[in-house]
């Protein structure tokens, strides 16, 4: 009889660790699990868990630290029945057990020394599906590891590393396929969204972020400007099954600062696209900034939510961009809602009718600089906002700031820097500040404010019981009771300033979890990732 | 390791009066600002004077327009290789164009009004001896141009160095305000050295009052100096220069 059991118990564990499509559908029930990039297909990173409370919270105290080779850490782990996967810097991989803290294995991946990485070698996290792990690579492969062992399954080239592509985003396990996007906004690449068979690695569809003469929206691009147009896609998107609709964000087009040779819209550059999950087709898209100069990526998480707008229920999608406006959208047919700066913005003086920025002047960089707010790295940027449904709110961490735009010649070489212009990231007389930022999403209305001398780098978690983590430049990470803003915890992680380009320690988006029966919660910061627990639990 | 000897010997392979034009552009856009329009030096040092502090070879420059100065204000580039080489011909091209020095002042009367009228090394340190309260001087000439020199004397307020900017904190509690230089601050913590040069740090939810402001902890020495003294001592400043690194 105890032999059966045990067997029942293990045959229940091995089916368990089997990540299927339909465990992702419904991840909201198992809130103990982190099973994706967001926490799940909406994005919310929204954890139902409520055993830390505002009440309790202040008990929070260190459990286990995970050391890694490098910074700058953005990952976001998974977390599967008891058993934290996640990439370190620059493409390794690690399995550890959640509770403890222990390694079961890691993965290391040789890389060329040519590497085309602008700006970090950097990775922001894995998929999952069945047991297989996939990651993305610098060198621009999607590989797929055994979770068991950390042995690879398969190897695919997404595209040549060669030419500035670069993979440094998360994918995404949509039904039997892996979802990856792309770097390369500053190498002048042709940026695509691709979908791969989780079990053979072979690429199911492709779809250009840059039309080709004779697709739509080629004609928003002059000459052969298309051919090195950009648009990547390196940050992780959303699904909705009930749609089966992919939700996306796509950058900067490229170069960065000169449009010159690319005179019209640059379709679908700095939009939000969504794509039929099984063909890869664009259903609909909204593009943020219509020909770009300032670098301003439509690079952050789709937050997608079913709500009432004016009355009637609706499909949504928020979205705080770079450029410093908030967006409403429609989910079913990309329709601009609603938009109004969420930070101060010089650049435009608002949206027209159909949710285009209306253009202040003078704005485009010039040879001897145009000073804007934001600067180039946005009012926000990648790092993931939060919404959740018990307050009500969409946080995100905002940037005040102001940069300085250069422009310069350029010429496309392929596998070089592909930018026309320079920047300066912060002016040293007007130093700006950061922000855990809670708006009402209706209206874009900002609730409160929880300020910062130094600027954000990292994402937004919220949790069942109205409790906000973030982190901070300065090294802080915190706990801020999701209503108020106000302070309830924190703790200094310290290593400000270790970041690539100027960029923060804390360079990532808190999760929270299950193991051992207890909540964790989970920031790297520096060369470490951080878990903290209650004291009494 | 193959990379940096190829390096190392690699002359460079844009040349032409073309490619230093093109540098020209480039470094009108990106280097300008610091180094002066016509390199002369500003806030960054003389390129025109063919005194290059940090290597003098193409592969020095180029590594360094690439990479930036370690421990100076000089910042890495996002410039493609072309690029690199093109204003590493434009500023060999300024090199021996230096117009004649406007130093027409006397070193060792500059250094005596430094050290006796002006009393600058209360505040500056030149070498092993003065104070902590200004930035070390011991290399200035290297770095500021003369004009730039003249500018910091006259009118020190139009450019405070970030190590330099200024907070002074009162205590909740009352006792005597302190003021010292910013080292760091976050949403909690101001940390000072203060003016006696102790490193200290204040919790920001124990401070009644804190106010940063822009202004010089140095005067205006401008009436304090005539003109000719003033050339003295740009002159004296100008002289003080770092030997090369490599």
């Amino acid at each position: 009889m105890r032999t059966t059991l045990l067997l029942l118990v293990l045959c229940a564990s091995t089916a368990r660790a089997q990540v299927t499509p339909a465990r992702l559908l419904d991840a909201e029930k198992e809130p103990g699990n982190w099973l994706t990039y967001s926490g799940n297909y909406k994005s919310w990173r929204f954890s139902p868990l409520d055993r830390i409370t505002r009440e309790n919270v202040h008990q929070l105290r260190l459990k286990w630290v995970h050391q890694m080779r490098n910074p700058q850490v953005e990952t976001t782990p998974l977390v599967v029945d008891g058993v934290m996967y996640l990439t370190e810097p620059p493409n390794d991989v690690a399995a550890l057990d959640a509770e403890t803290g222990r390694v079961f294995w890691r993965y290391r991946r040789s890389l060329p020394t040519d590497l085309r990485a602008c700006c970090g070698k950097v990775n922001r996290g894995l998929a999952m599906q069945g047991e297989t792990l996939f990651m993305g690579t610098l060198d621009a492969h999607l590989v797929a590891l055994d979770a068991r062992t950390g042995d690879v399954a398969w190897d695919v080239e997404v595209a040549d590393y060669r030419k500035g592509y670069a993979i440094t985003g998360a994918p995404l396990s949509v039904k039997n396929q892996i979802v990856t996007g792309i770097a390369g906004g500053e190498y002048g690449i042709r940026g695509f969204l691709d979908a791969y068979d989780a079990e053979t690695g072979e690429r199911k569809w492709r779809f250009y972020t840059v039309p080709a003469p004779g697709e739509h929206g080629n004609d928003t691009w002059e000459g052969d400007s298309w051919k090195t147009g950009g648009a990547p896609t390196w940050v992780t998107g959303s699904y909705d099954p009930e749609l089966n609709l992919i939700v996306w964000g796509t950058g900067n087009p490229s170069p960065d600062w000169n449009g010159d040779d690319r005179e019209g819209d640059n379709l679908y550059s700095d939009s939000a696209i969504a794509l039929d999950a099984d063909t890869g087709e664009l259903k609909w898209h909204f593009q943020f900034v219509p020909h770009d100069v300032h670098d301003w990526d439509a690079v952050q998480v789709p937050v997608l939510v079913d709500g009432d707008w004016e009355g009637r229920p609706r499909r949504l999608v928020y979205w705080a961009h770079r450029g410093g406006f908030y967006y409403v959208l429609d989910r079913t047919t990309g329709q601009f809602l609603f938009g109004t700066p969420f930070a101060n913005v010089t650049w435009a003086s608002g949206l027209d009718e159909n949710g285009h920025p209306i253009r202040n002047p003078g704005i485009d960089p010039t040879e001897e600089g145009v000073a804007l707010w934001p600067g180039v790295q946005g009012a926000t940027n990648w790092y993931s906002p939060s919404y959740s449904p018990e307050t009500g709110l969409f946080y995100l961490t905002a940037w005040e700031n102001k940069g300085l735009y250069r422009k310069d010649d350029t010429e496309y070489n392929a596998g070089d820097l592909f930018l026309g212009g320079g920047i300066e990231i912060e002016l040293p007389e007007e130093p700006g500040y950061g922000a855990v930022r809670a708006l009402d999403p209706k209206t874009g209305r900002k609730v409160w404010d929880f300020e910062l001398v130094g600027k954000p780098w990292s994402g937004v978690l919220s949790t069942a019981s109205r409790l906000v983590f973030a982190g901070s430049h300065e090294g802080y990470f915190y706990a801020l009771d999701g209503e108020s803003g106000k302070e309830l915890w924190r703790v200094y992680l310290g290593g400000s300033d270790l970041g690539s380009l100027g960029g923060a320690a804390m360079a990532t988006s808190p999760i929270t979890y299950l193991a051992g029966g207890r909540q964790l919660v989970s920031m790297a910061s520096g060369h470490a990732l951080f878990t903290f627990e209650l004291a009494e639990p | 390791m193959l990379i940096l000897l190829f390096l190392s010997l690699q002359t460079n392979p844009h040349t032409s009066a073309d490619d230093v034009e093109a540098g020209k552009r480039v470094y009108r856009v990106h280097c300008a600002s610091c180094h002066g329009a016509d390199g002369r030096g500003g806030r960054g040092p003389d390129l025109a004077s063919g005194e290059l502090y940090h290597g003098a070879t193409d592969a020095d420059l180029y590594r360094n327009i690439e990479d930036g100065i370690p421990g100076t204000e000089m910042p890495a580039s996002w410039l493609v290789p072309k690029r690199l080489w093109q204003v590493v011909a434009f500023v060999r091209s300024l090199s021996g164009t230096e117009a004649p020095s406007s130093i027409r002042g006397d070193v060792s009367r500059g250094q005596d009004l430094f050290r006796g009228k002006g009393g600058c090394l209360q505040c500056h340190r030149v070498g092993r001896e003065g104070g902590f309260a200004g930035p070390d001087l011991s290399t200035v000439g290297s770095r500021r141009s003369p004009e730039h020199l003249k500018a910091s004397i006259v009118t020190p307020e139009e450019e405070i160095s970030l190590d330099y900017r200024i907070a002074t904190v009162s205590l909740s509690n009352g006792g005597v305000a302190t003021t010292g230089y910013v080292r760091n601050e976050d949403r909690h913590y101001l940390l000072l050295l203060d003016l006696e040069g102790k490193l200290r740090t204040f919790e920001k939810s124990g401070l009644q009052k804190v106010e940063k402001d822009r202004r010089s902890m140095m005067q205006s020495y401008e009436g304090v100096f005539d003109d000719a003294d003033l050339e003295d001592l740009v002159a004296y400043l100008a002289s003080l220069r770092k030997t090369r690194t490599h």
